[in-house]
């Protein structure tokens, strides 16, 4: 049985005792009080007896009415209190006791009225007084013998009462004592019944946990029973399967992990070689706490030992050249923001005997906090003082060539335009008859050479400043560029009859001539190299992908045979199929060089049906 | 520390479940063994024992009938008694036994023992046996003119001197304003009576029941009775000799304690009582029931005794009946101890 069965069945019979007894008890407690008011009410007649004897004495000393008068009264509070009793006191020998009462009471009232009668005939008496005296004598004594009589009924009856008093008390007691042992019974029984039957339930689980505590996990508690217990051993049983799983999984998993702490250990040994060969530097900080760790190598590129550097953001800070901190700062909040993937930095420290060293900064915060802040982030720091050294050299190697082409271009612009300007003034100034159809054709072919030149020298400008941003790199919406593109080119629209489809282009990460120049070309050559057949349709899209935006310039065109689709992109490359004089075979590779310069590219595909179809991504 | 050694404290459990086993199972027979002595302590002891031989001198009186039920039922032999019933027609001569040491026990009631006293007898009443303020009365003749008690001036009224019928028919006199030289009182024994009524030999006799019932019965229209329960109350008691109840305390106490169970029996089964009586003293059961309520049948020692001994004393003494002046102390003639002893709350006496 189970034992909440048990405990259930012990409250119902604690309760059905309680119930069988509780009227008992009501009839105890209501006995106990109708014979306390039966007690009082015995007493009170057994001092109207003695009120009464006292009156009868008095007048007996004096003969007076006043006492007589009150005898008479206290006996009709007799006969009142008697009247009560009647109805009060209950048992036939108590009925008994106030009918024997009452008797005497109305025999003394009569010997009492003869009393007063005859001492009335007494005053009265002549010779015969003596017989009154008598008679007198003898009615008292009677009446002595009924008082006494009376006093005794009622001092029983008062006794009678006390004894009926005390045994409803006593029932009382015995009941509540009654009550008090089967409770107590109930409890000590069930104590000691749990008492055992837990013990001998507990021992098998006691002994189980035991085992099972001593890792025999393929131990299983024996249970027979149904109840509680055997449910406790059932769980601790279920327990024990799971913790035998759990533990396998767990120890399958420790291999694993173990493995994996091995492949992983091998692999940070091969990334500290990288490391040590790249001669890459290596920092982990706890952005709120301000703790940074690095390695030898990170102390070693600003001239310090390991030992030297108090591991503190402060150790960095501190040393980065001041006029390249703000921008420092820009790239981490920025990164910190979210705004960029990885943060990346190129500035100087200072070197432990004073010079400056450039570094290249890169990081990742690793761990945020609920709110969005940045906890904890790790990365790498490479000493690039020798790549700046060259880079320097390059910038300057190019500005001089950017300087150069400039005036070169300024140069060689200057006589086309003076070669266009004179045949132009030839033709003008010379007359007509001396100018034959050959001096004719001349003079435009000169003329026309001349603005080829121009343009190819403009084209060549265009491809040398490719690489480089002519102004502030920032996200740049490009549909209006589109749209401002395509405003210049409305002459072009309108010939061609083309129709140029754009909507919904996400923006680019870029500086905006440059930006400006890409789609200038590609819609160009898209307008260019129309189908004869077909009325030009130009579609343009853009999305972002992983960070990066990915554009597409799709036409109907007469599409770039895959053979040439890489070609084109060199420089002074056209087909020969596609031959323009207007054409300096340039632009692609301004397209490439432009896009490349951002960490892009550009592919050429055939367009579905015909035609080209440029896709180029671009730092989104 | 948890896994505590639950076998060797089930051990100790198991050891201590037995021995408190073992002592409620002693106090159990030990209780038996007590309850069994106690209730056959006494019959054992009795029935081990001879019957004490005691005689009883009792009456045919209704005032006797807690003897003659303790008798018929046999409360004296419970008690070791073996009775020798002394019968007689009415108390005195009863009293008149015990002090001629023919008997052990007499009852009777309080005018004889008066009597006695006044006369120097060493007496003891042990117990009041009954009251009754109806028992005495004259039955009187109609045709001799006697129509109420005033109208028994100058007849002739028969009374047994020396007992409550001597003592009863005064004080009706007195009630009624009449003095005995008034009359003319005719000595009667109690079985005389009813023939000298009825041989009109006497106008009225003063007397009890049974005799009482009897001859107005007898008279039936032409008779009339005469009763005053307010002017005298009788006592019918135990009476021994004093060195008789010195010498047998237990005695007494066993007689006494026979005669409260008589008490009870009457109490609880009056109508058996009256059969008892009826074949005992061979009076028709309907006589001794309509009699029946007039007496109460209680073992005590009240008031009731003491004071009507001394009215009686004091009457004798004024009629010239005792040659004694001087009241006697009656309490040094009443033995409460005994009857104190084995029913005190029966006493009702201060001392």
């Amino acid at each position: 049985m189970r034992i909440t069965t048990r405990l259930r069945v012990i409250s119902a019979v604690t309760i059905a005792a309680f119930v069988v007894l509780a009227p008992v008890l009501v009839w105890s407690l209501i006995e106990f009080k109708n014979a306390k008011s039966d007690y009082v009410l015995s007493g009170t007649i057994r001092d109207n007896a003695f009120e009464r004897t006292s009156f009868r004495d008095q007048y007996f000393l004096y003969r007076e009415d006043r006492a007589r008068v009150q005898w008479n009264e206290n006996k009709e509070t007799a006969d009142s209190l008697l009247r009560q009793a009647n109805t009060q006191f209950h048992g036939e020998e108590n009925l008994q006791a106030l009918e024997r009462l009452h008797r005497n009471i109305e025999d003394s009232a009569v010997i009492f009225h003869r009393i007063v009668s005859n001492t009335e005939a007494l005053r009265a008496a002549g010779n015969n007084r003596y017989v009154y005296e008598e008679l007198d004598k003898r009615l008292a004594s009677q009446l002595l013998l009924k008082a006494a009589t009376i006093r005794d009924i009622a001092s029983a009856l008062q006794n009678a009462s006390t004894r009926r008093v005390e045994q409803a008390y006593r029932y009382l007691t015995i009941i509540v004592g009654l009550f008090a042992i089967i409770l107590a019974l109930a409890t000590v029984l069930t104590s000691v019944q749990l008492d055992r039957l837990i013990r001998k339930r507990l021992v098998p689980l006691h002994d189980g946990a035991r085992i099972v505590a001593d890792g025999d996990l393929a131990y299983r508690i024996q249970c027979d029973d149904v109840d509680e217990f055997a449910e406790l051993a059932l769980s601790i049983n279920a327990m024990t399967e799971s913790l035998q799983v759990s533990t396998k999984q767990l120890e399958a998993e420790i291999s694993a992990h173990k493995s994996v702490e091995i492949a992983l250990r091998d692999s940070e040994e091969r990334l500290q070689m990288v490391l040590t060969g790249a001669e890459m530097a290596t920092w982990d900080w706890r952005i709120p706490s301000g703790e940074l760790i690095f390695n030898a190598r990170w102390a070693e590129i600003q001239g310090y030992t390991l030992e030297e550097l108090p591991p503190r953001i402060e150790s960095w800070e501190t040393r980065v050249f001041p006029d390249d901190m703000p921008q420092v700062r820009e790239k981490l909040d920025r990164h910190f923001k979210g705004e960029t993937p990885v943060y990346e930095s190129e500035h100087r420290v200072r070197h432990k005997d004073g010079h400056w060293v450039w570094v290249l900064g890169r990081g990742k915060v690793i761990e945020w906090d609920g709110a969005g802040n940045p906890v904890h982030a790790v990365g790498t720091a490479l000493d690039i003082t020798e790549r700046k050294q060259i880079e320097n050299k390059l910038a300057r190697a190019h500005a001089e060539l950017q300087q150069f082409t400039h005036i070169a271009a300024h140069h060689l612009q200057e006589p086309a335009r003076r070669l266009v300007s004179f045949a132009q003034r030839l033709r003008t100034q010379v007359p007509t008859e001396l100018l034959n159809e050959d001096a004719t054709a001349s003079l435009h072919f000169i003329e026309q050479s001349a603005t080829r030149q121009s343009t190819l020298v403009r084209d060549i400008q265009l491809y040398l400043a490719a690489d480089q941003p002519r102004s502030i790199v920032e996200k740049i919406a490009v549909s209006p560029v589109i749209t401002n593109l395509l405003e210049h080119k409305v002459s072009l629209m309108r010939e061609t009859g083309a129709q140029v489809d754009y909507d919904n282009i996400c923006s680019a990460y870029i500086d905006s001539p440059r930006l400006k120049d890409i789609f200038s070309i590609l819609l160009d050559n898209a307008l260019r190299y129309r189908h004869p057949k077909l009325t030009s349709h130009i579609r343009i899209s853009g999305e972002l992908k992983a960070g990066r935006a990915v554009y597409r310039v799709i036409d109907n065109g007469i599409g770039i045979p895959a053979e040439y689709r890489e070609r084109v992109f060199g420089v002074f490359e056209r087909l020969q199929v596609h031959e323009d004089q207007n054409s300096t075979g340039i632009g692609l590779a301004i397209v490439r060089r432009i896009v490349e310069s951002c960490g892009g590219s550009v592919i050429l595909q055939e367009t579905p049906g015909g035609g080209t179809t440029v896709v180029l991504d671009l730092p989104g | 520390m948890f896994f505590f050694d639950w076998k060797r404290r089930a051990l100790f459990t198991q050891q201590k479940r037995f021995v408190w086993k073992a002592l409620m199972a002693l106090m159990f027979i030990a209780t038996l063994a007590g309850c069994q002595k106690s209730s056959s302590d006494n019959k054992e002891q009795r029935s081990a024992e001879p019957l004490q031989k005691i005689t009883v001198a009792y009456t045919y009186q209704p005032q006797s009938t807690l003897v003659h039920i303790a008798v018929s039922k046999g409360y004296f032999a419970e008690e070791g008694f073996d009775i020798q019933p002394l019968m007689h027609t009415y108390g005195k001569a009863a009293l008149q036994s015990v002090i001629e040491n023919k008997a052990d026990f007499a009852t009777v009631a309080e005018t004889p023992v008066m009597f006695n006293v006044l006369k120097g007898e060493k007496i003891f009443v042990i117990a009041n046996i009954e009251a009754s303020s109806m028992n005495n009365a004259i039955v009187a003749r109609k045709d001799a003119g006697i129509a109420s008690p005033g109208d028994l001036k100058g007849k002739r009224i028969g009374f047994t001197p020396g007992t409550t019928s001597d003592f009863f028919l005064d004080s009706l006199l007195t009630a009624n304003g009449l003095i005995r030289q008034e009359i003319e009182p005719v000595p009667l024994k109690p079985e005389e009576m009813q023939d000298a009524v009825m041989a009109k030999k006497v106008d009225a006799v003063s007397t009890w029941n049974y005799p009482l019932t009897q001859i107005s019965r007898m008279l039936g229209a032409d008779g009339t009775v005469f009763y005053d329960k307010e002017i005298y109350t009788e006592t019918f008691n135990i009476a021994s000799r004093q060195d008789f109840v010195r010498n047998n305390p237990d005695a007494v106490k066993r007689f006494l304690r026979a005669l409260i169970k008589a008490e009870d029996f009457v109490t609880k089964n009056p109508d058996e009582a009256q059969s008892i009586m009826s074949l005992a003293t061979k009076i028709d059961k309907d006589l001794i029931h309509e009699v029946w309520n007039d007496f109460n049948y209680r073992v005590v020692l009240d008031q009731t005794l003491l004071i009507t001994l001394e009215d009686e004393t004091r009457w004798a003494m004024k009629n010239k009946l005792t040659d004694q002046t001087v009241m006697p102390d009656y309490l040094s003639f009443i033995d409460i101890d005994s009857l104190k002893a084995v029913k005190p709350e029966a006493i009702r006496m201060n001392r």
